[in-house]
């Protein structure tokens, strides 16, 4: 009888509430805020071809899901979003998924906002197909969408699935390990040497590319030789557990090509605990603060920097652009620049971009 | 007479151990024989045999004269045998209904959809049959009591079908009038046809319920006969430990010291939810006092409080004069109390360890220099006390599991000696124990209180506490009451007050 | 004698879930209140929707939990099976052909577990924890690390479908109400539920308990790939990563919400649907209020918590 009653009062609760809740939510608060924008009216922070971004007329709400936020480069992300929203006065939200290989977490929480009636949303999807239903239903409900930084949703599947993708802000992911490679050649002159490459997570477009691309790469060195591709699954320890046991079999390696900055220092570490500190050239991607650190430490060697933080930034521009009309005449598709900072440079490199990066601003 | 079951000849043996050597044995339809012996003697064993669960190494099994193969369970089940073990093995989850017809279920159609509801009508028809028409089928097994499970087992087992009944200590946790009830439900399927073995150790309630006895001891056959007048308990006894013995409970007159430890207008909630109040008593050094009354009037959660083990609702417990905060096994041992469980298996035994670790492990200290067991005197620590009690040398190096019940409950008490706690605490000391081992048991707690420890016992047997105790207290419907000399009381008086009548023998017991 | 009328289902239900419901009614409160975008008819049919793969799961589950095992390796199976679907799919394979083989070779995985567990007399826990790795390099093996992407148009109308709902949550409760059938109507189903807690009384009254231990974890297999078919169609991909992590123990976790047992003896297959109802809207209501991912986690893993520590202290009453 007791328990009888506490459902009942509690349905009772619910019951008179909700309508209360409705109610409230009922009334769309037309409020007008005013918007505050520091930066609009000037031209795009990071591509010229963008032009002038517009003040906006309203503040806009733009719904973003990241990859995931367990990761120096996600949160890097996390800051351009945010940076871009408060520079020009719009308002984002960012979810993501729990952990890189969730994918149904990714496509559910996509789902949920679309229940949030964002104006627009900025998209990573972690495999090429994770989240082409979600997608396709915004496409259905009329909002619209930008492909940011990572997986790639394909022609194809735009056509197949009837999404309708109005840019892509890009990294050629390929070019990424590319230059590690061509920075080993340099490095290495005509000894060469071996080499390794350890990817990220497989089946993610972003671990494939890189992969593919230090593949590419390595055969136009004919002085570097590629004794293996190992799987680190993005993992700092994993790294450092694969290096070990390559560094065991082979204590001539030259050097470790890492799909990302975490695997790269737990490739480092590997490569101290075994004592050959110096002998073996480390180059990572993504330029998180902790690995321009080790640079200027004489830790890794070297780290590709595609400017993670900006492109974010400019997911948020093309979005204003998009909502604001301006976007007929812009590229659709941005490849986001990219280079390769070394022990030799790296010094110069913080400096110049020290504004952009906040984990920059946050190391002396 | 119709011959059931004829053994001829069976012999089991378990490693080194012969379990059972050369044992026959007969079973009249309509007849409940008793199974006796000493823990050991072969009983389960034997029972095991017939029941499928061992596969005897030689030996003839005849059913109504022809002979059969018995390997599994289910062989036995098709011959119609089937054994009620003592811990009744019932799934606590599920329905009595399910219960009952557990392997047997009544199928309304050939997918093995099943028809509950002519399930559950049979089931209501068996128990009534039983004379346990209350029992609500849809119930769960696990909430009931242990006499409605017991009701519960029967049940499943005539459902299995079948002549042959086979009791395992089917009254250890009952009381008289349950008992009472059983025995009808048992001379209920005598008169069927049907064959009962009843295995006990209460050598009363089988001198009342059995046609005729089997007595094993060490794994032969002592003798088959008829239950007569004449057979009395001591014949049993001595068929069963092959000597005499005088008493049961033999016990040794000591001069009590000073009050050790004194219970001071205790009050306390037993787990059938009644409230005692006003218990007093006190246990001086040198003296047994026991404490009994009826399976289920509060005696396991009084000593449970005087243990630490439960809150008390009011009143103070002093030790030694002083008044004692005693909420925790901790604190009490602390204050000098050592507690010697009901629940062997489960609250007194590490049963993966071998005995001689469960033993010393109250007395480390007395083992160890600088923070290391000295394994020497470890053993010749558990020799020395296991000899006291008759226990063969061998089981020291055993895990405790394998150990008989007697054994068992002799490590456990070897603990506590070793302990050298100034009270210690006995609940239920002799239960589901041979005779042989009660009576060594008995003698041990009068060394004991010889040795100028005060003991406190909890117990359900009115004969145990009779046979050992100095003064004693009784908790029944009415309240606490006591203390009574040892002289003063004998079985029917102490009935009497358990049962809180208040005109026994002419006197008024208050 | 006054005959005992048995309760009323209602009655029962009520006696057996009310915690779970009153959680139920008091998360969905709290969630209407501080967020507008919780009690909207979108919102309502997303949870129901992504409920569904967890609950086919949860399903399979419940067999195996109520015969005291533990199954972890459904996430791989779920994956592998996918894969091989989508492989056969590529070869241009009847669909039925396809989707039956995939069936198979998930209830070959429950069976192979099946016969370890009960032959060598091992560990669930250990045994599906060895498969869940085994079946997952399986996975990435067949699938070269890619996943595989399209499916072939029928199969995506019929476990996808366009309708509000989308038909995952149809097909979940289609199980989930064949499964309660036979838990609760059976002799199998009795049987099941008998070897919780210890299979002792079981065996001794003649049950073929090996025969019914393989039976659940093949149960759980199938439930695995049938669940592996909903995620491909949402997808339109079969990828060797799903059900890395979530969805298992969200298997695991959903049933002990509802009152199911890791002793075994229970199969509250309603509880079942209550614990992925719990766990859903706990997810949804979550990002409706814009909590980090990170917070979500926390959440969710107190709720689990909350559910076994209530679990273990209604298994000593």
């Amino acid at each position: 009888m007791k328990r009888l009653s506490v459902i009942l009062i509690v349905a009772l609760v619910f019951a008179t509430l909700v309508p209360c809740v409705v109610c409230a939510n009922g009334e769309q608060e037309a409020e007008v805020e005013e918007i505050v924008s520091p930066r609009g009216g000037q031209i795009s922070k990071f591509n010229p071809e963008f032009g002038k971004i517009p003040v906006p007329s309203k503040k806009w709400r733009i719904g973003v899901m990241e990859k995931s936020l367990i990761n120096d480069f996600w949160l890097d992300v996390k800051n351009g979003y945010e940076d871009a929203a408060k520079d020009y006065g719009v308002e984002v939200e960012i979810f993501a998924a729990p952990t890189e290989g969730d994918l149904r977490a990714q496509a559910n929480t996509l789902e949920d906002m679309l229940g949030k009636q964002y104006d627009i949303l900025c998209v990573s999807p972690i495999t090429d197909t994770n989240l082409l239903a979600p997608l396709a239903k915004a496409t259905k409900m009329g909002i619209p969408i930008i492909n940011s930084i990572d997986a790639h949703i394909t022609e194809e599947d735009q056509k197949k699935h009837n999404i309708e993708i109005e840019a892509f802000i890009t990294v050629d992911f390929k070019e990424n390990t590319r230059m590690s490679v061509r920075y080993f050649a340099e490095q290495l002159g005509d000894e060469g040497g071996k080499v390794i490459h350890i990817m990220g997570i497989p089946g993610g477009r972003c671990a494939e590319e890189r992969r593919d691309g230090y593949l590419e790469e390595i055969e136009k060195h004919g002085q570097l030789e590629n004794i293996g591709v190992y799987n680190g699954d993005w993992d700092r320890k994993k790294a450092m557990d694969v290096a070990a046991d390559v560094l065991q079999a082979n204590p001539d390696l030259k050097a470790i090509s890492a799909a990302n900055d975490n695997m790269a220092l737990g490739a480092y570490q590997a490569v101290k605990n075994a004592g050959k500190e110096g002998e073996v050239l480390i180059a990572g991607v993504d330029s998180v603060p902790d690995a321009i650190t080790s640079i200027t430490n004489g830790g890794i060697d070297a780290t590709t920097a595609f400017f993670q933080y900006g492109l974010a930034y400019l997911s948020v521009e093309a979005a204003i652009l998009y909502l604001e009309d301006q976007f007929d005449d812009k590229p659709k598709t941005v490849f986001g620049p990219q280079e390769i900072w070394h022990s030799g440079n790296v010094e110069s490199k913080v400096e110049e971009y020290r504004e952009m990066y906040v984990g920059l601003q946050k190391m002396e | 007479m119709n011959t059931l079951i004829e053994m001829k000849s069976l012999k089991k043996t378990f490693g080194g151990i012969k379990a059972i050597q050369n044992v026959d044995l007969e079973l009249y339809a309509g007849e409940v024989h008793g199974l006796l012996g000493e823990n050991g003697a072969g009983k389960s064993t034997l029972m095991r045999i017939l029941c499928g669960l061992e596969i005897p190494d030689k030996g003839i099994i005849k059913i109504e004269e022809k002979p059969v193969e018995i390997f599994k369970p289910t062989d036995a089940q098709n011959l119609g045998i089937g054994m009620i073990p003592q811990e009744l093995i019932l799934i606590d989850g599920m329905t009595v209904t399910e219960n009952i017809f557990l392997g047997h279920e009544i199928e309304s159609n050939k997918l093995g959809f099943l028809n509950q509801r002519e399930m559950r009508e049979k089931a209501m028809d068996l128990l009534e049959g039983l004379g346990s028409g209350d029992i609500d089928p849809d119930t769960y097994v696990g909430l009931l009591p242990k006499a409605e499970q017991q009701i519960v087992a029967i049940a499943r087992r005539i459902i299995q079908g079948g002549k042959v009944f086979i009791m395992d200590e089917p009254t250890s946790a009952l009381t008289e009038n349950e008992t009472e009830k059983l025995f009808t439900v048992i001379r209920k399927l005598c008169s069927e046809g049907k064959a009962v073995v009843f295995i006990s150790h209460r050598l009363e309630e089988v001198l009342d319920i059995c046609d005729r006895f089997t007595v094993l001891r060490d794994g032969k056959r002592i003798v088959s006969v008829e239950n007569t007048d004449q057979i009395k308990k001591g014949h049993l006894i001595s068929f069963m430990i092959g000597n005499e013995i005088e008493e049961e409970f033999p016990h040794t007159a000591t001069t009590p010291g000073e009050k050790k430890l004194e219970a001071q207008n205790l009050s306390f909630t037993t787990s059938q939810g009644v409230e005692v109040k006003n218990v007093n008593f006190d246990v001086c050094a040198g003296e047994v006092v026991g404490i009994t009354g009826l399976v289920g009037v509060g005696k396991t959660e009084l000593a449970q409080s005087v243990m630490g083990l439960r809150k008390l609702k009011d009143g103070q417990i002093l030790i030694n004069g002083k008044k004692k905060n005693i909420n925790s096994p901790v604190s009490a041992v602390k204050s000098g109390i050592g507690y010697v469980t009901e629940d062997r298996r489960g609250e007194g035994l590490v049963l993966g360890l071998k005995s001689l670790y469960n033993m010393t492990l109250s007395s480390l200290k007395k083992i160890t220099r600088f923070y290391v067991i000295r394994g020497y005197h470890e053993k010749k620590l558990g020799l020395d006390y296991s000899s006291k009690l008759n226990m063969k040398n061998e089981y020291i190096d055993l895990e405790v599991k394998k150990l008989s019940g007697g054994n068992q409950q002799k490590a456990v008490v070897i603990r506590q000696m070793m302990g050298d706690s100034e009270i210690i605490i006995f609940d239920e000391p002799t239960k589901g124990i041979d005779v042989g081992a009660k009576a060594e048991i008995a003698r041990l707690i009068s060394s004991l209180s010889k040795e100028g420890k005060s003991i406190l016992i909890f117990s359900s047997e009115p004969r145990e506490i009779l046979g050992v105790s100095d003064r004693i207290y009784v908790l029944n419907n009415k309240g606490f009451k006591g203390p009574f000399k040892r002289g003063d009381l004998d079985y029917k008086k102490l009935m009497a007050i358990e049962f809180g009548e208040k005109n026994a023998g002419g006197a008024q017991y208050e | 004698m006054i005959r005992l009328r048995q309760k009323s289902i209602f009655r029962r239900t009520l006696d057996r879930y009310w915690g779970v419901i009153t959680s139920l009614l008091v998360i969905n409160l709290f969630f209407t209140l501080t967020s507008e975008y919780y009690f909207t008819a979108y919102n309502i049919i997303n949870i129901l929707d992504h409920s569904a793969i967890s609950l086919i799961l949860s399903i399979g589950m419940v067999f195996v939990l109520a015969s005291g095992g533990i199954d972890l390796s459904v996430g791989s199976t779920l994956a592998f099976t996918g894969i091989i679907a989508a492989l056969l799919f590529a070869a241009d394979l009847p669909i039925l052909i396809a989707i039956l083989i995939a069936i198979l070779a998930g209830m070959l995985i429950g069976l192979i577990n099946g016969v370890v567990i009960t032959h060598y007399k091992l560990q669930p826990f250990i045994v599906t924890l060895a498969m869940l790795s085994i079946v997952r390099g399986l996975a990435l093996v067949f699938s070269g690390g890619n996943p595989i992407i399209g499916m072939p148009q029928g199969f995506l109308a019929f476990f996808a479908g366009d309708t509000l709902f989308g038909n995952g949550i149809f097909i979940a409760l289609g199980l989930t109400a064949l499964a309660a059938l036979v838990l609760e109507k059976t002799k199998f189903g009795t049987y099941v539920k008998s070897l919780g807690g210890g299979e002792e009384a079981a065996f001794l009254v003649g049950v073929n308990t090996s025969k019914i231990k393989i039976c659940v974890y093949i149960i759980s297999g199938f439930c695995a790939v049938i669940a592996s078919f909903l995620f491909m169609a949402s997808m339109d991909a079969a990828e060797p990563i799903a059900g890395l992590t979530t969805e298992w123990m969200e298997a695991i976790a959903a049933p002990i919400i509802g009152g199911n047992s890791l002793d075994g003896g229970k199969a509250y297959v309603v509880g079942a649907i209550l614990g992925v109802l719990v766990l859903s809207c706990i997810k949804s209501g979550l990002n409706m209020m814009g909590v980090g991912q990170h917070y979500q986690q926390i959440a969710i893993g107190s709720v689990i918590v909350a559910a076994v520590i209530l679990d273990s202290i209604r298994r000593k009453l």
